[in-house]
């Protein structure tokens, strides 16, 4: 980079037109030029320097990655730190198991979920199986979408004595053009506890935390 | 010879002088070192992009409101959930269109939308300007100081938050004009709608020896507004956000009693945005796109939200209320004879803290 020429004037000297022009042209390698993620706003009385990193995507826990439109790839998690599986294995499995479907069970808004499906012990209400599916509405019994959708916070207990939940991992929209969106929902290892009725023994919430 | 310089060369050549004068702005730091500047970048590693992440930006309006008004703030949010749900934005039924604004209409757009629906900020609050009164002990009437701002800002050369003074005395509030630089903020602010809690009572024929009626008061449950508003959550902007009350008694007692209900939401406070001026904007100063704009996030993550109670189909039992003849039911609660009911009144809020469906808000 050629250093400024800034040109001297003597004193008395009357300023000449070569001067000036060298003056300007000092001033003129005196303006901020934005690099890289650098972003600059002049105001007038100075220049607001902005130094702009792009966000990065979380990839974390669970993160769900659609293969084609009837594959997805979960990344690995733990529900009461008992291991999420597909078909039984382990996400933690190498090589990972891919979660298949014929095609995509979406709702009327075009809204489908990669959910954790968990079935508890009758006894212990211990977490017995943690497997990973795509269904509609996580909240319905055989995960297909309802006109009346279950609105009454946290997961729903279905099953017998209530022991079976979903709890929805990512959320999939399918465009307009066709395409599939996949919108993160769950980032971290969950925690998992009943809530129970009247009777101390009939599970009718689920907690996710 | 002396030759004259044209006035535009001249001003150009100000300009450019003017604006090489560095200015910290988003990620960077800029400090005087023996007569040069020292730019650094602040070293903060780039956020994950996480549910509720603001991205605010400038856009010059079609149509400018007024002609003050040419542009406008608005934000984009990374998409963020309620349980299975995506959180909404209301706007216009067209906002898509060149129309948008004529449209009166509006609807809920999901955050997961495309195109994505956005937030318009209408309202900065000013955090250096002294707004609200208190009255200390001595009954004189002083403006508070003003809210500030955090830490963090002190390095742009914010003017120092106006602290506060005598309002009858009409002595202006103590300022130091340390920076030039102005601040505003908006919050952003989630709502729940949810199960409302309400009361019914009901006179009884009833008349005991004492010579007090008997009502009966019980509690049930309304979907209305959440069935109405499709149980979505909505975000929006407000320009300072309070929140309601945690003691539900006095609501319980007055509200609930009086058929007034409750709120039917519940609200989480998202994220703060700060927006800072260029220098010497001037204390009246409203953001427009020379300003930069700072997210402080509340929450990072998803969301879940359940009520306190789960509501049984079978409600509790009524409260029985003994009440003095001829008197209104809210009379003996609010004048002298309150005494009389206290055991009454206890139970009956025994019986609404019981049933209450104030829900609560937890990460994932």
């Amino acid at each position: 980079m050629t250093p400024i020429e800034i040109p001297v004037a003597r004193s008395g000297e009357p300023v000449q037109p070569g001067a000036w022009n060298a003056m300007r042209a000092a001033v003129q390698q005196l303006q901020l030029k934005s690099g890289t993620n650098c972003r600059l706003k002049p105001t007038g009385r100075g220049t607001i320097i902005d130094f702009v990193q792009q966000p990065q995507s979380f990839s974390g826990y669970w993160q769900v990655t659609l293969r084609g439109g009837t594959q997805a790839m979960v990344r690995p998690g733990t529900v009461n730190k008992v291991p999420a599986t597909i078909d039984g294995v382990d996400l933690a499995t190498r090589p990972a198991p891919l979660l298949q479907f014929e095609q995509l069970e979406l709702d009327e808004q075009d809204r489908g979920y990669i959910a954790l499906h968990v079935r508890c012990d009758a006894e212990s209400y211990a977490i017995l199986s943690a497997e990973i599916v795509q269904v509609a509405d996580p909240d319905t019994d055989d995960g297909r979408a309802t006109s009346t959708p279950y609105t009454g916070g946290a997961a729903r207990a279905f099953g017998e004595g209530g022991l079976q939940a979903r709890h929805p991992l990512a959320m999939l929209r399918r465009r307009a053009d066709g395409s599939v969106a996949v919108f993160q929902m769950t980032h971290f290892p969950l925690q998992h506890r009943l809530a129970f009725g009247k009777d101390g023994k009939t599970a009718v919430r689920h907690f996710f935390y | 010879m002396a030759v004259g310089i044209p006035v535009q060369e001249w001003e150009e050549a100000r300009a450019i002088i003017a604006n090489a004068w560095p200015i910290s702005g988003l990620g960077v730091d800029v400090r005087e070192n023996g007569g040069a500047f020292l730019i650094s970048a602040t070293g903060d590693p780039a956020a994950p992009l996480h549910p509720w992440t603001i991205r605010a930006e400038w856009t010059v309006l079609d149509v400018p409101r007024d002609a003050e008004v040419r542009g406008e703030w608005r934000l984009s949010i990374e998409p963020g959930f309620v349980g299975k749900a995506d959180a909404h934005i209301v706007m216009p039924a067209a906002w898509w269109t060149e129309r948008a604004l004529e449209v009166p209409a509006v609807r809920d757009v999901p955050l997961t939308a495309s195109p994505a629906p956005y937030l318009r900020v209408n309202a900065w609050r000013n955090p250096l300007a002294s707004s609200s009164l208190v009255s200390p002990e001595t009954g004189d009437l002083r403006l508070a100081p003003a809210e500030g701002f955090p830490a963090a800002f002190r390095r742009l050369g914010i003017r120092t938050p106006e602290g506060g003074g005598d309002l009858l005395s009409l002595t202006a509030p103590t300022a130091v004009a340390e920076g030039t630089r102005e601040i505003r903020a908006v919050d952003l602010v989630l709502s729940q709608p949810r199960l409302a809690q309400r009361l019914s009572y009901t006179p009884s024929d009833t008349v005991l020896e004492t010579g007090e009626a008997v009502v009966d008061v019980q509690v049930t449950y309304a979907n209305g507004y959440a069935s109405a508003r499709g149980n979505r959550a909505t975000l929006r902007v407000v320009s300072k956000y309070t929140p309601p009350s945690t003691d539900r008694s006095l609501d319980a007692l007055f509200g609930l009693l009086l058929q007034g209900g409750d709120t039917e939401q519940d609200e989480i406070h998202l994220a703060t945005l700060w927006i800072v001026s260029p220098p010497d904007a001037g204390a009246g100063a409203e953001p427009d796109g020379t300003w930069t704009p700072y997210a402080e996030y509340k929450v990072f993550w998803n969301l879940h939200h359940a009520t306190r109670t789960f509501v049984d189909p079978l409600a509790d039992e009524p409260i029985t209320f003994q009440v003095p003849i001829g008197e209104g039911l809210a009379q003996p609660i609010v004048n002298a004879e309150l005494a009389r009911v206290n055991t009454e009144i206890a139970l009956a809020l025994a019986s609404l803290n019981r049933s209450q469906v104030t829900g609560k808000f937890w990460t994932v």
